[in-house]
């Protein structure tokens, strides 16, 4: 636990609790929603698309080197750790080693499939038996340019406090460590944020 | 902050569990029930006591053992207190089901009902053979039958299209406050109205105010196509459902998704924002739409005559601290 990962969970709830949602439905494993396909994939781009988000991340230019694509201009996805077999099976999927430059990946970023990068991380959002047949839904934020963003409260912004014994008991027994902020994650515009939702 | 009293208060019990919202966490809590102070109810308790380390519900009594103010004392095992932290979104252990009935309020039939209350606890609903469209669903439930079935509190826009056998449900939250950490959140619809003004039935209750901007996500296997996208003003709400200022009389009749229409996407309703205007018209506060974290670390106090939060009218007075763990 710690202050960032406070704030990133904040912001993960928000999202799961206000954006708008599809299901994986192009899957084959008998669960609803399904693993995560292009078409599925596709669909959540095609929608971003047609509501005017712009992609966050420029296209990075082919080059001739061995195993390398180039990689088009992308939505972010911010998807869970658990979910990297998932999207590593899906069609058209580079890993972010074959990227021609690695001066452009993100040292969260796991690969790309079409017009979106994922970006993963263990504290992603999921739904505990969420899905038909029980399992774990993951929930994955395909991101617009400006889709949210995190309103901090004047003067109250992120603070780590530290007081040693001396300040923090009369008999200077105990240090106390902690943190605080004031601040609100929100949707900027709804639009331009899909919740793709899948299963394994 | 340790080894200090950080909060203290009092209510009148309505016979209702209480959630007493606590900052910085609660170490211990004495509760006293001024009304068995006074009374000499045979069994009643009067004073409970709770620490950190005993066991979820348990807590520590003190009782009239009879019609009079002489004073026992036992530990009660269940209707004491638990500790919340509604931050932790996890679903409660599955729970059998026998059979689920093939009615617009399904019917689900199961031996274990502890902690469902009617229009307040929600359930997700997993796994029942031959009936998909109806799992992986949240919904509030009604109609509690202890030990023998409930029913969804929403009317599905149509019958899911067959009888379901066994599975399982969950308790996702004891009520809308700790469903979901934020609000305002979505919705999975069950219904629309095909209506000047469409009225729109949610599979857990909705908790928008008029005012509230709202946008409709609705598949094919939904029916109603033409609401797709749509941004509706909500213009009147009831406890189940809301009306939005979207004239829906010549679209598609709205329909449940058919079992066959499984994997699919439910349709879903966004909260996106407030027409001010109408919300002043209202008399509604302008705010309403604000997202806010709704989470809140507490301590439970269930109902009863042996428990903390007392019964019908009782004057329960509390203090709560920090310590430390030696």
């Amino acid at each position: 636990m710690s202050l960032r990962q406070t704030e990133d969970q904040l912001t993960r709830d928000m999202l799961a609790a206000t954006a708008g949602f599809i299901n994986c439905v192009a899957g084959v494993n008998g669960d609803n929603p399904t693993e995560i396909t292009q078409q599925d994939v596709s669909a959540v781009t095609r929608t971003l698309l047609g509501n005017n988000a712009y992609t966050i991340m420029d296209s990075i230019e082919g080059e001739d080197k061995f195993g390398t694509g180039p990689v088009r201009n992308s939505y972010m996805v911010l998807s869970h750790t658990d979910m990297t077999s998932a999207i590593e099976n899906v069609n058209g999927f580079l890993h972010q080693s074959q990227y021609p430059s690695p001066m452009n990946i993100l040292k969260s970023e796991w690969g790309a499939i079409g017009n979106a990068r994922f970006l993963i991380s263990s504290i992603g959002s999921t739904m505990p038996a969420a899905s038909f047949l029980g399992a774990t839904v993951y929930n994955n934020f395909a991101c617009g340019m400006e889709a949210y963003g995190i309103i901090e409260q004047d003067g109250y912004s992120a603070s780590f406090i530290y007081r040693p014994p001396i300040y923090d008991g009369p008999l200077a027994l105990n240090a106390s460590v902690g943190y605080k902020f004031a601040q609100c994650p929100r949707l900027l515009n709804d639009q331009w944020l899909i919740n793709l939702r899948a299963t394994l | 902050m340790d080894n200090t009293i950080i909060q203290q208060g009092m209510f009148v019990s309505t016979g209702v569990d209480v959630l007493l919202n606590l900052r910085s966490d609660v170490d211990w809590i004495n509760v006293k029930n001024y009304t068995e102070f006074a009374a000499t109810n045979n069994g009643h308790g009067y004073e409970y006591f709770w620490q950190r380390g005993i066991p979820i519900d348990y807590g520590f009594m003190y009782y009239h053992p009879a019609a009079d103010h002489t004073s026992a004392v036992d530990i009660i095992t269940t209707g004491g207190f638990r500790l919340i932290n509604s931050s932790v979104q996890t679903p409660g252990a599955p729970v059998a089901t026998t059979a689920s009935s093939n009615a617009a309020q399904p019917v689900i039939s199961t031996g274990a009902t502890a902690g469902l209350v009617d229009d307040t606890t929600i359930v997700r609903l997993c796994s029942i053979a031959a009936a998909p469209n109806i799992c992986g669903v949240d919904f509030t439930v009604d109609t509690v039958v202890a030990n023998t079935s409930f029913i969804t509190g929403a009317t599905l826009a149509n019958v899911p299209g067959a009888v379901g056998g066994a599975g399982t449900y969950r308790i996702v939250a004891r009520n809308l406050s700790e469903y979901r950490m934020f609000y305002p959140n979505n919705r999975t619809i069950c219904n629309i109205t095909a209506a000047a003004s469409a009225v729109v039935s949610t599979t857990v209750y909705p908790q928008y105010a008029i005012g509230e901007k709202v946008r409709f996500t609705v598949p094919a296997s939904s029916g109603m196509v033409e609401m797709n996208g749509l941004i509706g003003t909500v213009t009147a709400i009831t406890a189940t459902t809301f009306t939005v200022d979207i004239d829906s009389t010549l679209f598609t009749a709205f329909t449940w998704p058919s079992i066959a229409s499984i994997p699919t996407t439910f349709a879903s309703v966004v909260p996106v924002g407030e027409d001010t205007s109408a919300a002043l018209f209202a008399g509604t506060d302008i705010l309403s739409d604000s997202t806010r974290d709704q989470s809140v670390l507490g301590i439970l106090l269930y109902a009863g005559i042996t428990s903390p939060a007392g019964s019908q009218g009782d004057h329960i007075k509390w203090v709560a601290g920090k310590s430390f763990n030696l």
